[in-house]
């Protein structure tokens, strides 16, 4: 009986591994199909075609900056022509580091007044859910860049991530992340700890020092992505998916009195969302020149599906009744405001193609027009979308991992070709 | 006449390797696009549950001790595991299926990596939060669950199913 038991393990064996390698080679040559360079070559030249992500801003001067990451670097990439050609690219890290960049994880890029640029990113430590805050600077407009430093200071091989990072109006950077240091120790102790931390770090002297890790709230959501705004008192206001008591992965916000000290967690969306997983899907917020407040996000509770926006006038104490602007297949809102413009894109996979889709508002958010296609890409492979500013001008930004970068600018005429 | 025994024996077992036992034995099976009509037919007629995951969903994994349970009290569930990932983290996908008993159930594996279109096939209401349970009765009426289930609710949901 052993024998025969022998053979079939043989036989079962041998024909499993075909089917392994087939397999394996069917993926491979699709892959090679969709592009001319091969981004999985270990000798391909890095070109923002190959990054999964890339994050973008524009400097006053108008100036596009994006950051992306190619074979365990980061790199940095400017247009002065709005994306229609780019400087060379510029390597920022020199020891390779597994940089997270996919979905709601991805390197940050900001720059102050002065031009100086910070960057920040999660490098992940190898082992699952552990990662380190990293952080590095140019003061020479991107010549040349700092040795990146860990901003988490527990020195505990654990999950720090989802960096988020805000310039304030006197050049302070402030940033803050997921920590899971609070959960580590808790089950070290034989307690329960449920969800992750919220913690921040900020910078007076442009990022050659930072202060001391701090806790700003417990039990949040442990893998969606921040929102951090700095509002017209020069005060950083945070936003992320919560677990309030119950289960329930709503949202929350925090609005800091001073760059020491924070005001309440507030609760800000009611949808009851109970739900013991990770959505994967944060929120878009922007501050206007008047403090309102706006904001998108996404829930799937038993009574509210979809995409919503609301606004507050009162610093986030109190959000206005939520406008439930897309339903099925809707996903990834972000948002922007210039004066009284409110932009809101997202994205919307109808089976072949992916659309990039905008609501605007003329009226600071009173009110919206229907949704329109601004763009679509024939493929269910996209990057999140993101809406960034040049000018009082509102621009998408948007990647097509391993295939193409695009930016299109919102101005009336393209706005008015895209019918609802 | 020694050969002719060997070859006799190799075909005798090749044809008695059910096409669902092989699947089920260590293989990795791919989801492709397709491969969700293909699953509905081969339980034509049967309830069954499809348990959607991933390696780097913590809630997914937290949930495999209560799938392992359910396997061995109730062997004559069908119950299909697939997880988002590709092939490229079959080793991590093997290790935490062995390490929670789960290697002998049927075992699917995205044909890419969180494919969008694959999630589409499968319900396009779904927005890919994990873990995702979708109850199947013989008729193929289904619920989709989002999040972790405890073990009653999973009781509750399988007896819906019978029905």
């Amino acid at each position: 009986m052993k024998f025969l038991s022998l053979c079939r393990f043989l036989v079962i064996t041998i024909l499993s591994m075909s089917l392994s390698v087939a397999a394996n080679s069917k993926i491979k040559k699709t892959h090679d199909l969709q592009s001319t360079i091969n981004c999985d070559d270990d000798k391909a030249l890095p070109h923002i075609k190959c990054a999964e992500t890339v994050s973008s801003t524009f400097d006053k001067k108008g100036t596009l900056w994006t950051v992306w990451t190619f074979n365990d670097h980061l790199y940095l990439q400017s247009s002065t022509d709005q994306g229609q050609n780019f400087s060379t690219a510029k390597r920022i890290n020199i020891t390779p580091e597994i940089i997270r960049a996919r979905g709601e994880n991805r390197p940050k890029i900001k720059l102050d007044q002065q031009g100086n640029i910070y960057l920040t990113w999660t490098k992940s430590l190898g082992k699952r859910f552990t990662s380190d805050i990293r952080f590095s600077y140019s003061k020479d407009g991107g010549h040349t860049f700092s040795e990146p430093v860990t901003i988490n200071d527990d020195q505990l091989v654990i999950g720090h991530s989802f960096d988020s990072l805000a310039i304030g109006q006197q050049g302070e950077i402030f940033i803050t992340w997921l920590d899971g240091r609070d959960g580590f120790k808790a089950k070290q102790a034989g307690k329960d700890y449920l969800g992750s931390s919220l913690y921040y770090s900020y910078s007076t002297d442009q990022g050659n020092s930072f202060s001391a890790n701090k806790k700003i709230a417990g039990q949040t959501c442990q893998c969606c992505r921040l929102q951090t705004a700095i509002d017209q008192n020069n005060q950083a206001v945070v936003v992320w998916r919560h677990i309030f008591a119950g289960g329930i992965r709503d949202h929350a916000l925090l609005k800091f009195n001073d760059w020491e000290s924070v005001g309440e967690v507030t609760r800000i969306t009611h949808e009851n969302w109970k739900i013991d997983a990770c959505p994967h899907h944060g929120t878009g917020l922007s501050i206007a020149k008047d403090n309102r407040y706006h904001l998108v996000w996404f829930s799937n509770s038993e009574t509210h599906q979809g995409l919503f926006y609301g606004f507050s006038t009162d610093s986030g104490k109190i959000f206005s009744k939520p406008l439930n602007f897309a339903q099925q297949g809707a996903a990834h809102p972000h948002i922007l405001t210039l004066d009284q413009q409110v932009f809101i894109v997202w994205q919307e996979f109808d089976g072949t193609e992916t659309l990039a889709k905008l609501i605007r508002s003329n009226d600071s958010g009173e009110t919206w027009d229907k949704p329109r296609i601004i763009t679509q890409v024939a493929t269910d492979k996209m990057d999140q979308p993101f809406l960034i500013n040049r000018a009082n001008q509102a621009y998408l930004s948007w990647h097509q991992p391993n295939q193409d970068y695009q930016l299109k600018k919102l101005d009336e005429k393209l706005i008015a070709a895209n019918s609802h | 006449m020694k050969n002719k025994s060997l070859l006799l024996i190799l075909c005798v077992f090749i044809f008695s390797v059910h096409p669902r036992d092989f699947a089920t034995d260590s293989a990795l099976k791919t989801f492709n696009s397709g491969s969700y009509q293909r699953l509905l037919t081969s339980y034509k007629d049967q309830a069954f549950v499809l348990i959607i995951w991933s390696i780097t969903c913590s809630s997914c994994l937290k949930e495999m001790s209560l799938i392992a349970k359910l396997h061995q009290q109730q062997p004559e569930l069908n119950l299909v595991m697939l997880a988002v990932n590709d092939h490229s983290v079959d080793t991590q996908i093997n290790e935490i299926l062995t390490k929670f008993k789960l290697k002998n159930l049927e075992n699917w594996v995205f044909a890419e990596d969180n494919s969008v279109k694959l999630r589409f096939e499968i319900d396009p209401s779904w927005y890919g939060e994990l873990p995702r349970t979708y109850f199947f009765n013989a008729q193929h009426e289904r619920i989709g669950i989002s999040g972790m289930i405890s073990e009653e609710k999973y009781q509750q949901l399988l007896g819906l199913m019978k029905k």
